[in-house]
């Protein structure tokens, strides 16, 4: 499928006129992008927009034909099911297990087959937690963590993974696991768009790189 | 869905905190008082019905009026409103109640017969006890032929005064209470959805509907009237057994209509605090779980 994600002249600006503006770029599916970009460069902004947790104050995203000037509110499950998330924080919810983490993403979408249980457990086997399923996020190290998050991110087959940022927490030697793990998702078909600050770790594996300074697209 | 809002919901409502019980107990009181109320209006009713079935309107006619305009006189009551019966006592009929009632003959005592004719009317159930039966013996007195009308107007006002300033404050009390306890559900899932944020946020960004993020709230909302149901009954029970009230009054017994009647049986209590909390709790949640 020929551009699965395009940003048409996308601005957003917060009241402190920070933000991103007139964004365009293309992503291809099985593409994995790097967005790199300083600290406040917009790459938190852009990912959000994508997802349209904030909704562009002109341009349009083309999500998958769905166009973001287009979509009713009651349509807006349809399009975050299709991108998966992965925060740099994790976002777990520290008062339930690994395996109800994940199966919280899974009841949401409805139309794949498998239960939700199943399912869940079918993404932490793909993170390699199959072991862990029962464990609290508070049990677990930061890698595994990012593990679950991945898990929950990949749970209801998206076509696009968003990472904000997902190794800046993690060690070496943890951030080379879950950059690892990212590459299997992206040659299994999942098309990656990464925002990260720090570009060299992911040197060994991607096709494209846009480059955001002060809220514009300086290299692409 | 339901499920999926059910056990999230239940999830919600093991993390209770002060204002959750705060909810609870308001709740409870709320429906506790909506309970004890309902069987206390039955009591009422029941008790102001049997009252009133024992006290008539009796209107003294002149001693000119034969059976014929007698008759007359009862019909022009009988065309008045809540008149249930008007019976017609004569000379002779009087003295044989007076003789009932104080054990002489009054015939034989006076070589004549002193008493008037009169008409007995006894009023309907439903007629207010201070205004219509004042209202009707207003209109009796006024007929000619008619001399003099008694009836027990004074105990008659102060029933029907006890009856509507208890009612009234009962009313009043019923609805503040209904205002505390919404107001502490309401806060207490405006803090459930505070502290569960993570959990709308990833469930929105997951691709979950608009109700996936409310529904356990709303959930939350009748888990509390459901436990505070319960408790109310529960309550209610033990005040019916140590008060030893008639908790089984008939509401056609107590002399009121079908429509007019409600069985708040305990399933209704429960029903009505489910009811409660989920309104109170999808309000909230509509109003602060903005659609993004």
């Amino acid at each position: 499928m020929a551009d699965p994600l395009k940003l048409l002249n996308i601005t957003y600006n917060y009241s402190d006129l920070s933000g991103v503006s007139r964004i365009s770029f293309e992503v291809n599916s099985g593409d994995f992008t790097l967005i790199v970009g300083k600290t406040g460069a917009g790459k938190t902004t852009l990912l959000k927009l994508i997802s349209l947790e904030i909704v562009p104050f002109s341009g349009e995203i083309i999500l998958e034909k769905m166009r973001s000037s287009e979509i009713k509110p009651r349509l807006l499950p349809k399009w975050r099911r299709r991108i998966g998330i992965i925060y740099q924080n994790f976002r777990l919810l520290n008062d339930r297990s690994a395996l109800e983490n994940v199966r919280l993403a899974a009841v949401c979408e409805r139309n794949l087959p498998g239960r939700p249980k199943r399912r869940a457990l079918k993404a932490l086997a793909r993170v390699g937690l199959s072991h862990k399923v029962h464990s609290f996020p508070n049990e677990l190290s930061t890698g595994e963590q990012q593990r679950i998050a991945i898990a929950r991110a990949i749970v209801n087959e998206p076509f696009l993974l968003l990472a904000d940022e997902p190794v800046s927490n993690l060690d070496e030697e943890t951030a080379v696991e879950i950059i690892e793990l990212l590459q299997k998702l992206n040659q299994a078909g999942t098309t990656m768009l990464v925002a990260t600050h720090q570009p060299e770790r992911f040197t060994s594996y991607y096709s494209n790189t846009l480059k955001l300074d002060s809220g514009r697209l300086v290299e692409h | 869905m339901i499920i999926f809002s059910l056990r999230e919901g239940w999830r919600n409502f093991g993390n209770l905190g002060v204002v959750g019980l705060l909810s609870l107990a308001s709740l409870t009181v709320t429906l506790s008082l909506i309970g004890l109320t309902s069987r206390g209006y039955l009591l009422i009713e029941d008790w102001k019905a049997g009252l009133l079935g024992r006290f008539e309107i009796e209107a003294f006619l002149s001693d000119e009026m034969d059976s014929t305009k007698a008759l007359d006189i009862s019909k022009n009551i009988r065309s008045l409103k809540n008149i249930e019966d008007v019976r017609y006592i004569t000379k002779q009929a009087a003295a044989e109640r007076f003789e009932d009632l104080f054990g002489e003959d009054i015939v034989e005592l006076l070589d004549y017969n002193p008493l008037p004719t009169s008409l007995v009317i006894s009023m309907t159930r439903d007629a207010d006890p201070f205004r219509s039966w004042e209202k009707t013996s207003q209109a009796i007195a006024e007929m000619p032929g008619v001399v003099d009308v008694v009836y027990a107007g004074e105990l008659l006002a102060k029933v029907s005064r006890f009856y509507h300033s208890t009612g009234s404050s009962v009313a009043i009390v019923i609805g503040v209470a209904l205002i505390v306890s919404v107001l502490f559900t309401v806060l207490s899932v405006q803090s459930a959805i505070l502290s569960r944020d993570e959990f709308i946020q990833i469930v929105t960004l997951s691709g979950g509907t608009s109700w996936m993020a409310r529904g356990p709230f709303v959930a939350l909302g009748g888990y509390y009237g459901l436990v505070s149901g319960i408790t109310a009954s529960i309550v209610m029970a033990i005040v019916g057994w140590f008060v030893g009230m008639g908790w089984d009054v008939d509401p056609a017994e107590a002399g009121l209509s079908l429509n007019m009647s409600i069985r708040w049986d305990y399933a209704t209590l429960i029903a009505a605090g489910v009811l409660l909390g989920m309104f109170s709790a999808g309000w909230t949640a509509s109003r602060r779980i903005k659609r993004k």
